[in-house]
């Protein structure tokens, strides 16, 4: 860990309100998107990214040193959007979709190049909130099907078919952003041209 | 999991959005009232704890205000229960110093009030254990002032009289205290 860090860490412990302010101001950024991630609205990100943050302050003596600090916030983010998405269970509607599982082989057709990170938030966004959390706990935060089976409370099992969900209902999602970003046939340019004269 | 899904991963891990503004603002003023709480219910804690403390003590004071003053009340105890140093005695320890708490008989009714005391006659028929209320007269003892221990022995071993008593352990004065009652009540059984 840089030790740049280090010291404003410290200078944070000592509930220094510059110090606090500097470590919002540089990590804030990155954490938003992760609670934007998993509660999918801007209204729900900041209630929990406020809640995340009174948590990292109050709770920064507990951090050690040695271990990430960006990945110890992420996991106070993480474990306070969970809270939020349990909290307000009963609002949450699923969607329901085919029992068709998907592979990790079905992304395949997708070229790393095709979308930009705000098109991969906004697939993410439109996961159902169960199979978004779980997707997102396996595939970028890096859980084991255990671990993630404990955080949210549910069968180790549910936990591998919310996964093989997500992916079916990501690939969808995808699909359909990638034929609208598609430029249209020839044919078809040139009667709308004609239309419109 | 795919290579698309680790390039998913590698972009969203990194990732970075911008806040609305004033969420800073929201943030500091939640931390400030968490703080705030926190103290708060420290302070109630402390509160609470003291108004207990302050209850008990008020409790204790109107319990014990309220009882009647009254004389303490001692058990009766028998005169001759009391262990007193009875001399009739010269100066020196070897000839007699008695302690009367050395004598069963006397102790003994104080111990338990129903133990049959020991008749007079027996007690009359020990000449060296003289009681304190016995009249001197019934013994024809006179009665000595009585220097300390301490000095009696020291002003004994001073003037040379050290019979009866080990001269080893004369040697270690810290002891001589013990050794010479010890001493002393040996002599006077003897005797």
């Amino acid at each position: 860990m840089e030790a740049e860090l280090l010291e404003l860490i410290r200078i944070c412990k000592t509930g220094n309100r510059r110090g606090q302010t500097r470590l919002y101001e540089r990590f804030t950024p990155m954490l938003y998107a992760v609670a934007l991630r998993y509660t999918n609205t801007q209204v729900d990100a900041t209630d929990v990214l406020q809640e995340a943050w009174v948590k990292i302050f109050r709770h920064l003596d507990s951090f050690t040193e040695h271990n990430s600090f960006e990945g110890w916030m992420r996991r106070i983010v993480i474990n306070t959007a969970i809270t939020h998405y349990r909290r307000n269970l009963k609002h949450v509607h699923h969607a329901d979709i085919d029992e068709v599982h998907a592979t990790p082989a079905d992304f395949d057709a997708f070229k790393e190049s095709d979308f930009t990170a705000e098109e991969l938030m906004q697939a993410i966004a439109e996961l159902p909130t169960g199979y978004g959390l779980v997707f997102q706990m396996y595939i970028i935060e890096g859980y084991k099907h255990k671990e993630i089976a404990e955080m949210l409370g549910i069968d180790l099992n549910t936990s591998k078919s919310q996964l093989s969900r997500a992916r079916r209902y990501l690939q969808e999602v995808l699909e359909r952003m990638s034929r609208r970003a598609q430029p249209l046939p020839v044919a078809a340019e040139e009667t709308k041209k004609k239309t419109i004269r | 999991m795919s290579g698309f899904e680790k390039h998913m991963a590698d972009v969203l891990r990194n990732h970075e959005v911008v806040p609305p503004a004033g969420l800073d603002a929201q943030v500091f003023a939640a931390l400030d009232s968490a703080g705030a709480s926190a103290g708060r219910s420290l302070m109630g804690r402390r509160l609470g704890g003291a108004g207990l403390g302050a209850l008990l003590l008020i409790s204790l004071g109107w319990y014990f205000g309220s009882m009647p003053v009254e004389a303490p009340v001692v058990p009766a105890v028998a005169e001759s229960a009391v262990p007193q140093e009875v001399v009739v005695a010269p100066a020196f320890a070897s000839e007699a110093v008695v302690s009367e708490s050395m004598n069963p008989a006397a102790t003994a009714p104080a111990k338990a009030e129903d133990a049959t005391p020991e008749p007079a006659a027996v007690l009359s028929a020990k000449p060296n254990f003289v009681r304190q209320d016995e009249s001197i007269a019934s013994t024809g003892a006179q009665p000595v002032a009585v220097a300390p221990l301490e000095q009696r022995f020291v002003e004994g071993v001073e003037a040379g009289n050290t019979e009866g008593l080990d001269k080893t352990l004369l040697e270690a004065p810290e002891e001589r205290d013990g050794v010479w009652r010890m001493k002393a009540r040996v002599n006077v059984k003897e005797d």
